[in-house]
């Protein structure tokens, strides 16, 4: 799965620890996501999508085939 | 390495030095009354620091409300638990059955340590069958 998670991140100044902190994840998830490393459920997409106020469509779109 | 910049941060560190610090206390312990002949001592050190560390793992998730592991550790944890059980699987099925024709040929007798892997492992696949059973009535 793509996404743009580092660059909504960065553009709201946050830390990858302030991002964890306020969706309740570890910072080291934050990061495999951002490396696309993990692909998170459907509930942590939800809460990401709820902090940057956006669909998960924005954030998150499949790996072209 | 990266040093943790919020309270949260600091605190889930905290709490991981104090768990994992416990542990490694405890079993340090144990190993070093063991080789001195202070197996006693060794014991109640671990039995210490197996307490202290659950006890502080119990409070910092249920009580301090602290993220320590996420839904990326359960995953982890439940890919080393599929790989682990397929690996006994696997290798009990390549191994045992061809110990119990060799034994019934008179060419293999089983041994103490590995009657005991055996009901280990038989012991195993029964309970993990009990509680997939329960998993998959309750799914």
């Amino acid at each position: 799965m793509n996404n743009d998670l580092r660059e909504r991140r960065e553009a709201e100044g946050l830390s990858q620890e302030e991002l964890a902190v306020a969706v309740d994840v570890t910072r080291q998830t934050i990061n495999a996501i951002e490396r696309e490393r993990y692909d998170p459920s459907l509930e942590l997409a939800f809460e990401l999508a709820d902090h940057f106020e956006c669909s998960i469509e924005d954030i998150f779109e499949p790996d072209a085939a | 390495m990266n040093w943790p910049q919020t309270e949260a941060g600091l605190r889930r560190r905290r709490w991981r030095i104090a768990i994992y610090g416990s542990f490694a206390v405890g079993v340090v312990g144990l190993l070093v009354g063991v080789n001195v002949g202070l197996d006693l001592a060794g014991a109640l050190l671990y039995l210490g620091g197996v307490a202290v560390g659950s006890a502080c793992c119990l409070y910092a998730c249920y009580w301090d409300d602290l993220t320590l592991s996420d839904e990326r550790f359960a995953a982890i944890e439940r890919r080393a638990s599929h790989y682990t059980v397929s690996l006994i699987a696997y290798v009990g099925l390549a191994i045992f059955p061809l110990l119990f024709v060799l034994e019934a040929a008179g060419e293999f007798t089983f041994g103490p340590a590995l009657e005991a892997a055996l009901y280990a492992a038989s012991a195993l696949f029964v309970l993990w069958s009990v509680v997939y059973v329960v998993l998959r009535i309750r799914a």
